[in-house]
């Protein structure tokens, strides 16, 4: 040794070749950890994670050999195992060894230990002897924790170097980051799994709450018609008496309550069956379109036009003024059964919200690979909280207490969110996008808060222009990969 | 990030030559693996392992050029490795792999080799 440091003091570009070896080594093995990371970082099965770290450690030391495993303590079974270079006997040996449990022999080894005859510890002295048997020359202890226990065996190096205390070091290290890698994957492992537990239990409360609701509103339909019923008879047989006992206005009342009552109990009923085949329907990536819909390509403005001149004579009755604006030669692929239930849907809710004397755009656009369809009313706009609650389901723009029962289309008539409700579903179901812009009246900022339904009756408005600039509501229907041109 | 591997199977005369593109890392490695199989299926015994200049190799791709080397040993085939920078033929050296076999700085001379 001490020759070694004379003549490499008589010999100095030795001195400095060694040097720069040595120097280029520490920063391959630091380069090797910093792999290390990524290689296994991201991996969340333990055998890849285990079978990629043996093969670094292999890698970085140009080990002959090599394996890795890992038992399970509580369960008495190998929960990972990798090996390289180890011939089939060695290899059915060890197995043999590491299912028998016999390898727990090894807990008598509790840190790195070279596999040396001279230093050959007295409480794993069989195992010992196996390691070497299989040219092993370093052991590693792998404890992920008190349950997971294993370990990694390293053959001699190519190189014919011995393993030095800074590799024992790296080796240890790199065994660390392994272990912590496998544990953070089997905390997500874990959380997965609670999260999987907790939706399917949340699914299961889900269905038993559609399933009381379903029960609640059928149960409701019988009492409604019987009572519906009874008022009829009751009405004839007080009618031919004269004079009447019961004046007519009382059973046109009764008659009109209890149509709403059964009305209400109809869209009740049709909301639970549109959350209940939603709640049937496969995830939307799942989902076999061929099975549900039929797309074809369609003329986007032409095809409006029509819808809307279905609409505007649903609502003949109202006097609000109609726009189609945009481009105008803009091709579609959808299924136009469903765009024209989604349009009608977007125009009634629209035209509910439009007093008379207004007016309702209808916009289309082009940007990018995106198609916009825009349904644009000048009407008195949502608040910002019911704008939170747009799509939940069973909401309408009015307060209860203000809600009165109007045909459809009238101004205020509302409805029970059905088609907003149907939108969301057809989103979700045929993969666009919808958004909602709004601004309430600024002459009206809360619900209790009345439009008259006219804007020549509106004491805020002196002209047409002040209502329509005071509020309204513009809903978005986002299509991508469409919107070639015809 | 990695760049994808690519691995290409010629021959030249008796030579099976693997054009290795991209970078080897454990996972990568993999597709290595498969082509010397391939080639070793096919019997041949003069196996050229010729890796681009620009590739990384990590400590889990050298794992996968130890494996073959050492069953190349077992299957008496010699394998020779060009393409290589500097760097890595440093690598190489380091951990021994240069003890299974030997790198050439062009392919004409490791081919001169076999």
């Amino acid at each position: 040794m001490e020759d070694e440091a004379l003549k490499n003091v008589q010999d100095p570009s030795k001195e400095e070749k060694k040097s720069q070896q040595e120097l280029e080594k520490r920063i391959f093995y630091l380069k090797t950890l910093y792999d290390l990371s990524l290689e296994i970082g991201f991996l969340r099965g333990t055998q890849e994670i285990t079978k990629n770290l043996l093969l670094m450690m292999i890698g970085n030391f140009g080990a002959f050999c090599g394996f890795i495993f890992l038992f399970d303590m509580s369960q008495r079974k190998t929960d990972a195992f990798s090996q390289r270079g180890l011939d089939k006997d060695s290899l059915d040996m060890l197995s043999e060894q590491i299912e028998s449990g016999h390898w727990i022999g090894l807990n008598g080894i509790t840190e790195i230990q070279i596999i040396d005859e001279s230093n050959k510890p007295q409480a794993a002295e069989n195992l010992f002897d196996l390691l070497s048997s299989l040219n092993l020359r370093i052991w590693i202890p792998f404890d992920i924790d008190a349950n997971l226990r294993g370990g990694i065996g390293l053959g001699d190096k190519l190189s014919g170097d011995p393993y030095t205390s800074d590799d024992q070091e790296l080796l240890l290290t790199m065994a660390n980051q392994g272990a912590v890698a496998i544990e953070n994957a089997r905390l997500d492992q874990a959380r997965i799994e609670a999260l999987e537990q907790s939706k399917k239990e949340l699914e299961k409360l889900n269905r038993a709450k559609s399933k009381a609701l379903d029960h609640l509103s059928h149960e409701l339909r019988t009492p409604l018609s019987v009572i519906q019923g009874n008022i009829r008879i009751l009405k004839r047989k007080t009618q031919s008496q004269t004079p009447p006992l019961v004046r007519e206005e009382v059973f046109e009342s009764l008659e009109k309550n209890l149509n709403r009552l059964s009305d209400i109990q109809q869209e009740t009923d049709q909301i639970i069956r549109s959350h209940q085949e939603l709640e049937m329907k496969p995830r939307l990536e799942e989902f076999d379109q061929a099975h549900s819909f039929a797309p074809k390509t369609i003329h986007l403005c032409f095809f409006t036009e029509q819808v809307l001149e279905d609409v505007k004579k649903r609502a003949s009755h109202r006097d609000i003024q109609f726009q189609i604006e945009g481009e105008k030669d803009l091709r579609l692929v959808v299924d136009p059964n469903i765009l024209e239930d989604i349009l009608v849907g977007l125009l009634k809710n629209a035209i509910e919200n439009t007093p008379d004397e207004g007016m309702i755009r209808v916009v289309l656009e082009h940007r990018a690979q995106w198609l916009q369809l825009k349904v644009m009313d000048f009407g008195i706009g949502i608040t910002k909280e019911n704008q939170r609650r747009l799509f939940e389901g069973l909401f309408h723009t009015l307060d209860t207490e203000l809600y009165s029962s109007k045909k459809p289309y009238d101004f205020g008539a509302g409805g029970k969110g059905l088609d907003l409700l149907r939108l969301k579903a057809y989103a979700r179901r045929f993969g666009f996008d919808i958004s909602v812009g709004s601004q309430r009246c600024i002459r009206i900022p809360t619900d209790q808060d009345l439009c008259p339904g006219r804007i020549s009756t509106c004491p805020h408005c002196r002209v047409r222009e002040d209502c329509l600039n005071s509020g309204g509501s513009t809903f978005c229907l986002t299509f991508t990969g469409t919107g070639d041109k015809v | 990030m990695n760049k994808e591997i690519q691995v290409s199977i010629s021959q030249k005369d008796d030579v099976s030559i693997l054009n290795i593109q991209g970078d080897v890392t454990a996972i990568s490695g993999e597709t290595i693996e498969e082509a010397y199989q391939k080639v070793n299926t096919n019997g041949a015994k003069k196996i050229l392992l010729y890796f681009d200049k620009d590739g990384y190799i990590n400590s889990g791709g050298i794992a996968i050029l130890i494996g073959i080397a050492s069953e190349s040993r077992k299957n008496e085939q010699k394998i020779r490795i060009t393409g290589l920078s500097a760097h890595f033929q440093k690598i190489f050296n380091m951990v021994g792999l240069t003890k299974y076999t030997e790198i050439f700085p062009t392919e004409e001379l490791a081919l001169k080799d076999f």
